[in-house]
């Protein structure tokens, strides 16, 4: 079942598409990864489907509910969100914060059960109690949000980059709360730029370039037709080089970053014998899987953007 | 709706604007009654009155109390206004888009408790002046008036002039999202009122009969318990029962609320939301 599907979404802003013909689907259980240079038009997507914003074209559906039915409220309520930034009252305690979002979403807790809340999400209650969400840095207010989003336990969370200042622990507490809630059956749609964490949680990633969905694809797909390549560092690339495509049998030879890279089902034995064989002196030799940054890299070069 | 008016209320009650407003709706009768007595003292006419009467009485003092550009008139709306827009500010706003509530309810509430503030606080301003220019002025009757209408009149013409300036002020401020043109415009309007007002009661009798319905405000000119305009108003209105003009002054400010309240509702539900 689609937890979120969209069908030709777009917005235009002062006559330019900030979002064109986007059609995506997200299931349940999964954790959609949304990838995307700056400007191409995620938090506008965003925006759209969690209501800020209205659609200039095309629809969309939530839990199979369109965005024109009178019951897309209710749908709504069983999403949780942070758009660009966690929003809050800085004037108010972590634990105000959370009881304003209780009185909004409809739901109940115990100042308990949001102290605890607040523990999830890596912020020490006791030391933060008494203090104004306004002297929170960045990365706590960041916690406080996703700890506002989880306070209605919703089934489906949009986090818009969730990571954005956080430090090195808070990435890893945030990554293993989202794989922790995705466990217990939360769908989740992030978009982040951060694109080796969203490597380690995501089940699916759209790619979307100047507001078109380029592309959508498992993780699992992903890596069954990810380009495996083999990098050799030596000091004399062009020597390796000759060496290679003289012997004919690799078909696609590269340079990444001064290195040289074969692609394809390349046979290593055959590569280092060769090498030995014309006596280059190699510093390394790395065999690599094509990472969502690689493809990423890859798919927004083939001039595929519109 | 109950459980946006239960987080807007929250939230009020925890602002330090509510605390700034309270303190300022009990400084400011203490101010201004204290500044009457010293005037009367310096000018020595404590024994004497010598046609004084007119201004050193508790029917003017406290018939100022709801005046729209009095101290107090001018920043209880703007407060609520500013009240409104901390909710767009912190972006609060958006937390209850994406929570699922409707904007006509998300407007609606923020109406609400405007109203709520505004009426909370102009009565707790009107009740301490009252009792303290009592406490030191005389309060002149006209024997000839129903004091205890009068008064209703006047308490009720009063609040309505406040909960239309409420609309108002969340009207500008849902619009705006913005402080400080909120402020603003609603601080010209309540003063461009006045100044309407003051230049109405200039011309002859019978504009009045009919400004009631253009400009909401106006009503308070009928009912502010000030004996000069109540003896005035009684030598022009003969043909006009003070029933008949309350009605229709509480109708204009309803009227024009209901305007202001749609207004804004049709503008905030077409908007996208930063």
């Amino acid at each position: 079942m689609d937890v979120l599907t969209t069908n030709g979404l777009s917005k235009v802003y002062k006559g330019n598409f900030a979002v064109k013909d986007v059609s995506m689907h997200i299931e349940k259980g999964d954790i959609y990864g949304f990838v995307g240079e700056n400007g191409a038009g995620k938090t506008t997507l965003i925006r759209l489907v969690t209501g800020l914003a209205a659609p200039t074209k095309g629809s969309y559906a939530l839990y199979g509910v369109p965005n024109t039915s009178g019951e897309i409220f209710d749908a709504r309520r069983r999403t949780g969100a942070i758009v660009e930034t966690a929003t809050m009252s800085r004037s108010m305690t972590a634990m105000e914060n959370l009881k304003v979002q209780c009185c909004i979403t409809g739901v109940e807790r115990t100042d308990e059960e949001l102290a605890a809340l607040i523990g999830r999400v890596g912020l020490d209650y006791e030391s933060i109690r008494k203090k104004k969400a306004g002297k929170f840095s960045l990365g706590m207010r960041q916690r406080l949000g996703i700890a506002m989003v989880m306070v209605s336990d919703p089934d489906f969370v949009i986090l818009d980059e969730p990571m954005n200042g956080l430090d090195p622990q808070g990435f890893i507490e945030v990554r293993e709360t989202i794989l922790k809630l995705n466990a217990e059956g939360v769908t989740f749609l992030i978009s982040s730029h951060i694109l080796s964490e969203l490597e380690k949680i995501c089940t699916k990633i759209g790619v979307i370039s100047h507001g078109v969905l380029l592309e959508e694809i498992r993780m699992d797909d992903l890596h069954r037709n990810a380009r495996r390549r083999i990098v050799i560092d030596a000091e004399n690339i062009e020597a390796v080089e000759e060496a290679l495509k003289a012997d004919g049998s690799f078909s696609e030879i590269g340079h990444e970053e001064g290195k040289l890279a074969v692609f394809g089902d390349a046979d290593l034995n055959r590569i280092m014998r060769i090498l030995v064989e014309k006596d280059i002196r190699v510093r390394s030799v790395n065999t690599l899987e094509e990472t969502i940054e690689d493809h990423y890299i890859r798919l927004l070069g083939r001039g595929r953007i519109a | 709706m109950k459980r946006l008016l239960k987080a807007d209320i929250y939230r009020v009650l925890k602002s330090r604007l509510t605390l700034i407003a309270l303190i300022l709706v009990l400084a400011f009768p203490v101010l201004i009654v204290f500044l009457y007595v010293g005037i009367r003292a310096l000018s020595g006419l404590d024994a004497d009155m010598g046609g004084m009467d007119m201004l050193f009485n508790a029917n003017s003092i406290i018939g100022s109390a709801y005046s729209l550009t009095n101290n107090i008139g001018l920043v209880l709306p703007a407060f609520a206004g500013i009240l409104v827009c901390m909710d767009i500010s912190n972006g609060t706003l958006r937390n209850k888009i994406i929570a699922g509530n409707r904007r006509a309810e998300i407007y609606l509430s923020h109406l609400i408790v405007s109203i709520l503030f505004s009426v909370v606080m102009i009565t707790i301003y009107t009740a301490m002046t009252a009792g303290l220019a009592l406490l030191f002025f005389p309060f002149n009757t006209d024997p000839s008036m129903d004091l205890g209408r009068e008064i209703l009149y006047f308490i009720a013409t009063g609040t309505m002039s406040f909960v239309f300036i409420a609309t108002v002020s969340t009207l500008f401020a849902m619009t705006f999202r913005s402080v400080a043109p909120t402020i603003i415009f609603t601080i010209v309007l309540s003063i461009a009122l006045m100044a309407i007002n003051s230049v109405l009661l200039l011309v002859d009798y019978q504009p009045y009969r009919y400004a009631v319905y253009l400009i909401p405000s106006f009503t308070g000119n009928f009912f502010n318990l000030n004996s000069f305009s109540l003896t005035g108003l009684i030598a022009q209105g003969e043909e006009t029962s003070r029933g008949l003009m309350f009605a229709e002054g509480m109708l204009s400010y309803l009227f024009f609320g209901i305007v202001n309240t749609v207004l804004g509702l049709l503008l905030f539900k077409k908007r996208d939301i930063n």
